[in-house]
């Protein structure tokens, strides 16, 4: 069961909508709170990549038995160096949105500390696939 | 957890409910659903916030609060006022009157609920100095503490696990009883629904101190009655501003002011701030308070004064009231060290079922409840009784509902019944009545068409008619043997009907088909009618002269197509 919800960039006022869609999701199928507030956390920080770097893209979720994967694919900049992106307060974001309180170089090391697995495809100038892989609670022995 | 039987103090009273659907749609958790009539309660979901109530237009949605008749249970009855009790009044009302009153309604005594709530500031303050998970949540609402086990089940580890005032309140006055005293009774008079579920059936300590509870509103109409009897000086009260202040959304957040607070009131924000926190926001805020009803416990739907006007009120109060006096807060501090306050129980999540214990069913369900969703009309009218087209595909998924429950469905499937029904009384045999097929000769006749071409060729039966310009529609959708009602006069028109093997060609509005589609026609074998009505009035009458026959026998394909001569 794919779940999906289509990001604008730069559109603040509709952002945490896919990470809401996908949450649902998640209680509906009976995933533990806690996987869910790690798959929440992944999917919010991705869903915001979108909105601050990119000019669109798709945060969707592949809901499977004992674990769901989470993938936000965008057409942007993409990211030159994916191990410095990785490295916590480092960050691209422009200004205004540092203004906002975002961007402060937390999302990639935040969505890596919240999945089981995670996987950054990057080509500059086209844009940016994540996958990251949440596990259930129970489905991993926790 | 779930199958542990609930109690709830928000009812239904039966015979007031009209099974309209405002408490459906304003319900926090959905938990209610219109069956039969009647706005029925899921137990496992609600909070008892009293939102219902709140809204219920014929007052068929009430809390169980006990009566003053359960005073006489006990020997010694003490009153537990919360602080919003002392905003339903104006200021020409002490809270020491307040007090005298409540003695003059049958209370041997009355402990205020202000003064725990100054223990539980301290108590408060004590789990943010050695407790770093941020944001730590007040416990204090109990509706809040509610939601969270239910809708926000990842965030109970950040509840504050320290009791609410009224709990606190009870355990401080049970400690003040004089040893001689037997059987004394607690009563809390309360503001909320929340809170009576709260005494009945707590989550934070095995068994409540509170013996009853009271509703505020009730409390309010005996003390109305007897104030004005009182003509003593009124008697002096103990509590700080600061404990008063916890009845007004905003005074838990000042109470610790010197901590980063957040304060929010009225349930949907408090969910929307949630949310947020369960994304993994709002980490550099170490306090969130979050009252159910808007503007704090004065707000609480057992109250009496508007909830703007005693929140002011009650704000003004507090401003004028000195501060805890240093020798209660050393005595605060060894109550809290005692644990006086503490949860003795962890509060467990009670999140909502899924659509299957099994995972890999439940995923299938949730594909069903999707496509069920795209075909409901997506109003959210709440006329299925279900708050809206998703908690009815939910419960369609669930084996709650079905489709046609929508009446938008159901009303679908009643004309498509119909139509078929009219359909089939259009078969009934000629013998029994129904109209012979028509010819396009007779056809013609009859509406005043004028021939334009085809003169030679042979005359058919119609299947019916087609009203259209344009082609590449004719070419999609008009059935073999139908004719065609059209404003086009170009020479394409023939070979669309060619193509689409129509009987013939209509061309309306008076207008005169140029020479190359009627010498297109006569090659072709098409018979081409003119006529002066416009093509709505055209389509019209065909219509009318149609409706009722039956078709007429197919002509074989062949000699139709080539009636004028091979191309």
């Amino acid at each position: 069961m794919r779940v999906e919800h289509a990001v604008q960039g730069m559109d603040f006022t509709q952002a945490g909508r896919g990470t809401a869609t996908i949450q649902r999701a998640l209680r509906q199928v009976g995933m533990s709170p806690t996987a869910i507030r790690r798959a929440t956390v992944v999917c919010y920080e991705a869903e915001m990549n979108i909105v601050i770097h990119a000019h669109r893209g798709v945060l969707a979720a592949e809901l499977q038995p004992g674990r769901v994967i989470v993938t936000a694919a965008d057409e942007g900049p993409g990211i030159p160096d994916i191990g410095l992106a990785m490295c916590e307060g480092y960050s691209t974001a422009p200004p205004q949105v540092r203004e906002m309180g975002l961007g402060a170089g937390l999302g990639l090391p935040n969505i890596k500390r919240h999945a089981d697995e995670l996987d950054i495809q990057s080509v500059v100038g086209k844009g940016t696939t994540l996958r990251a892989v949440i596990v259930d609670d129970d489905a991993a022995g926790r | 957890m779930n199958t542990l039987s609930q109690f709830h103090s928000v009812r239904l009273d039966t015979a007031k409910c009209k099974g309209c659907t405002n408490c459906i749609k304003r319900c926090p958790t959905e938990a209610i659903r219109v069956r039969g009539g009647l706005a029925q309660i899921t137990e496992d979901r609600c909070v008892d916030c009293g939102e219902c109530i709140r809204v219920c237009p014929n007052v068929a949605k009430y809390a169980v609060a006990d009566t003053l008749d359960r005073l006489d249970e006990f020997t010694y009855r003490i009153a537990l006022p919360a602080p919003s009790l002392f905003a339903q009044f104006g200021p020409e009302v002490p809270p020491g009157r307040i007090l005298d009153g409540l003695r003059a309604i049958g209370f041997d005594d009355v402990f205020e609920v202000a003064l725990a709530a100054e223990v539980a500031t301290l108590a408060f303050a004590c789990h943010l100095a050695c407790n770093r998970q941020r944001p730590a949540i007040s416990s204090a609402c109990p509706a809040v503490v509610r939601l969270i086990q239910v809708r926000f089940p990842s965030l109970v580890a950040q509840i504050v696990p320290v009791e609410a005032p009224m709990e606190v309140a009870a355990r401080m006055a049970r400690s003040r009883l004089p040893r001689s005293v037997k059987r004394p009774g607690m009563f809390f008079i309360s503001p909320c629904p929340a809170k009576i579920t709260a005494a009945t059936q707590p989550v934070g300590c095995e068994r409540s101190g509170v013996d009853g509870v009271l509703s505020m509103g009730a409390v309010y109409a005996e003390l109305v009655r007897v104030l004005p009897e009182l003509t003593d000086a009124p008697r002096g009260f103990e509590a700080s501003g600061l404990g008063y202040g916890w009845g007004r959304a905003g005074g838990e957040a000042l109470a610790l002011a010197g901590h980063q607070c957040l304060a929010v009131d009225g349930i949907a924000n408090v969910a929307e701030v949630l949310a947020e926190v369960e994304r993994g926001q709002l980490e550099d805020i170490a306090f969130i308070e979050a009252q159910a009803c808007t503007g704090g416990c004065v707000g609480g739907c057992l109250t009496v004064a508007n909830p703007f006007v005693a929140r002011r009120w009650l704000r003004e109060l507090a401003e004028t009231l000195p501060p805890v006096p240093a020798a209660r807060q050393e005595a605060y501090q060894v109550l809290v060290e005692e644990g006086l306050a503490a949860h003795s129980v962890v509060i467990q999540p009670r999140p909502l079922e899924g659509l299957s214990l099994d995972k890999t069913e439940a995923i299938a369900r949730l594909r069903d409840l999707e496509a069920t969703l795209a075909g409901l009309p997506g109003l959210d009218c709440g006329s299925c009784g279900s708050p809206n087209c998703r908690a009815l595909a939910e419960d369609i998924v669930r084996g709650l509902a079905n489709v046609p429950d929508c009446h938008f469905k159901l009303s679908d499937r009643v004309q498509e019944l119909a139509e078929e029904l009219a359909g089939l009384a259009r078969r009934a045999p000629p013998a029994m009545g129904a109209k012979p097929p028509l010819s396009l000769e007779a056809i013609s006749r009859q509406l005043g068409w004028r021939l334009a071409a085809g003169k030679a060729v042979p005359d058919r039966y119609v299947t019916g008619g087609y009203a259209s310009d344009l082609l590449s529609d004719v070419i999609a959708n008009a059935r073999a043997g139908q004719v065609w009602v059209t404003c086009q006069s170009h020479p394409n028109i023939v070979a669309v009907a060619v193509l689409a093997e129509l009987a013939g060609i209509v061309v309306a509005g008076g207008r005169s088909p140029a020479p190359q589609t009627v010498q297109g026609a006569e090659r072709e074998g098409l018979r081409l009618f003119v006529t002066a009505e416009d093509a709505f009035t055209a389509a019209g009458n065909l219509y009318r002269l149609l409706a009722g026959t039956t078709e007429g026998p197919k002509p074989a394909r062949e000699s139709e197509a080539k009636g004028g001569g091979d191309r």
